[in-house]
């Protein structure tokens, strides 16, 4: 086992040379680094924080915002080894073909390679996250035998699933925290050093602005050095990507991979009002895996509502999935609607049960919806980023027409109807939470134009810098983006392979 | 005889005085579900289409909603749309059609069939 590396004790000035540099040891960063394993590739990879949280490192994610009220910088993503899977839900579910595809009705929409260039990665991708088998959908017949699925009939919406991290052997069930749970994976590993309190404060090009000549790196106690890599991928999830590519502007003014001005735009995130409807079942409770996570199949999964891509194409709507929460109850109005409803179509809603909806809304890749860089400078000395977050009416109505159309199919089969609960901007508003999924601002084209990265992750115009994580993501989907940019960091790392061959 | 005993038998009066109370209200509530007691609707010039209507205390509270959003509501156009509309159909054909063609009403918020949303606001305009 050979021990992570504290940079806090490495001599000032220190030049390390090696073969690749991963920068952040978040979900990307450790699959980056597991997946080249075995390899003759020499893997530095650099680690902002240690194996625990700390103010004083997290401190370095503060930054401010305007428009629509947003998260804090530093409350939505944690800054040591295993990043934000220390905090995730766990939730895991691939992204749809059409995520891919790109549809006339999304502006900047299309990934540079369809859904099937990732397939295979899914399954290992799903192993990382200890996800269970990959099943998702086929979940339907074994949750079947457990309680009936609701009765949608045919339609635009469909039952989906989700599948849970479970921590391998964790007493408390968590999701998989990447740090802790691959820590002694990754000290078996003889190709990789792990450095931890070791920040990257600078991308150095060499002057003809090329290529990547080193990289500055800082720790908080006051220590600077440099490391040499043929190849470095930045792997700090996508608001911290941004910054350090905004940041690194001695060369290229408008900062690294920035030539057209792309580096922080399209920053999105899965918005994720509360209570925006109310679904009544007929026929009484619904099944426990609506509300909750069930098992079956040696993994944990949760059903969800979701558009068919047949339903998004026709309806020129996004992705969006609906979960059901608490039960509520209904008032004089709800009453009366259930009882002359479900009398008018014959059936007996006796025994009711209505339960508040939640929903994680895809929204409309936005190039103003960007991080650019502030006046105030963190304790590294590196400038602190601003937010300008938006959310548009259209995003909203969009997920509303799914709203409808679930509720359209419950009529339609006679097993529930719902109540959509936000109609105006302002309702919609008061009740918005976020996901705290970021992505986009370094986004995926062949196009240096509308991209900041090719298809392959690697910075345009740069010939040994790439790109890892969701912040490469140019349309977002509805599912939770982790486990799916494991797997792009999977198909980045056999193609780092090849470099190196 | 015990305590137990005769406090059973202070006791059986009572119960059957309860007993009887719960059989009235039993066979009063029977009679209610079954509309011999009510409630009691006047006639008005649209009962062929309120009488279509399975709840109808439930389809008025519904249809107050309904007018507060259109205070222009007539009621006679109203009646003579639903009439055309729903021909001699069957309601549940008629809102299964409706649903399928996606022709649905907000109440509220609540996504009704659009006619039984039209019916339930004839009906309150009927009650007043």
């Amino acid at each position: 086992m050979k021990p992570f590396l504290d940079a806090r004790t490495l001599p000032h000035h220190t030049e390390i040379a090696t073969d690749l540099a991963i920068i952040g040891g978040g979900p990307a960063g450790i699959s980056l680094a597991l997946a080249l394993s075995n390899t003759p590739i020499r893997v530095l990879l650099l680690e902002s924080g240690g194996m625990a949280f700390d103010a004083r490192t997290q401190k370095l994610y503060r930054g401010t915002e305007t428009g629509v009220a947003y998260l804090p910088l530093d409350a939505t993503r944690l800054r040591y080894l295993g990043g934000s899977t220390n905090h995730w839900g766990g939730w895991c579910r691939p992204l749809d073909e059409d995520d891919f595809e790109k549809r006339e009705w999304v502006a900047h929409s299309g990934w540079p390679f369809p859904r099937k260039t990732l397939e295979p990665y899914f399954a290992r991708a799903q192993a990382l996250c200890e996800a269970g088998p990959f099943l998702y959908d086929k979940l339907a017949a074994p949750a079947a035998t457990m309680a009936p699925l609701l009765n949608l009939g045919a339609g635009g919406v469909y039952t989906s699933f989700f599948q849970f991290s479970q921590w391998k052997d964790n007493p408390q069930h968590l999701p998989t925290h990447f740090g802790e749970r691959y820590a002694a994976d990754l000290k078996q590993l003889a190709n990789l050093t792990v450095m931890l309190h070791a920040n990257v404060t600078g991308l150095r090009l060499a002057a003809d602005a090329n290529s990547l000549d080193h990289l500055d790196v800082a720790t908080l106690s006051g220590k600077r050095f440099t490391v040499r890599a043929r190849y470095a991928v930045v792997a700090t999830g996508a608001i911290e990507t941004a910054r350090l590519l905004l940041a690194s502007n001695d060369v290229m003014t408008t900062g690294v991979g920035n030539q057209n001005d792309r580096v922080g735009r399209y920053f999105a995130d899965h918005a994720i009002p509360r209570d925006t409807a109310t679904l009544v079942s007929f026929g009484g409770n619904l099944a426990p895996y609506y509300g909750n996570n069930a098992v079956a199949e040696d993994t944990h999964f949760r059903a969800t509502f979701s558009p068919t891509q047949a339903f998004k194409r026709q309806r020129r709507v996004l992705g969006s999935l609906v979960t059901v929460e608490q039960q509520t109850k209904l008032d004089e109005l709800a009453t009366a609607a259930v009882s002359e409803t479900s009398a008018t179509l014959g059936v007996d809603a006796s025994g009711a049960t209505a339960y508040s909806l939640g929903c994680g809304i895809e929204l409309m890749p936005d190039p103003d919806r960007r991080l650019t860089l502030a006046g105030e400078r963190d304790a590294l000395g590196m400038p602190r980023l601003e937010l300008a977050m938006r959310i548009s009416d259209d995003d909203f109505a969009r997920y509303r027409e799914t709203l409808r159309e679930l509720g359209r199919q419950l009529l339609a089969a006679r097993t529930g109807m719902i109540r959509l609960d936000c109609k105006t901007r302002e309702e919609w508003l008061a009740v918005m939470d976020w996901g705290s999924h970021h992505l986009g601002t370094a986004r995926m084209h062949d196009d240096p134009k509308q991209g900041v990265v090719d298809a392959d992750s690697k910075v345009h115009g740069i010939t040994n810098l790439f790109v890892a994580g969701s912040s490469v993501f140019p349309t977002y989907g509805s599912s939770n983006p982790t486990m799916n940019l494991v797997a792009l960091v999977l198909r980045l790392a056999d193609h780092m392979k090849g470099l190196f061959a | 005889m015990s305590e137990g005993g005769k406090a059973k038998i202070a006791r059986r009066p009572f119960l059957g005085a309860a007993l009887a109370a719960l059989g009235l209200a039993a066979a009063g509530g029977a009679a209610y579900e079954a509309g011999l007691l009510g409630p009691f609707y006047p006639k008005t010039p649209y009962d062929d289409l309120l009488d279509l209507l399975p709840d109808r205390a439930a389809a008025i509270t519904v249809g107050k909603a309904v007018l507060a959003r259109e205070p222009a509501y007539l009621p006679k156009p109203a009646a003579v749309a639903l009439r055309r509309h729903i021909g001699r159909n069957s309601l549940s054909r008629v809102l299964a059609v409706e649903v399928a063609a996606d022709r649905l009403s907000e109440v509220d918020g609540w996504l009704l069939p659009a006619t039984l949303a039209d019916l339930s606001a004839l009906a309150a305009k009927a009650d007043g």
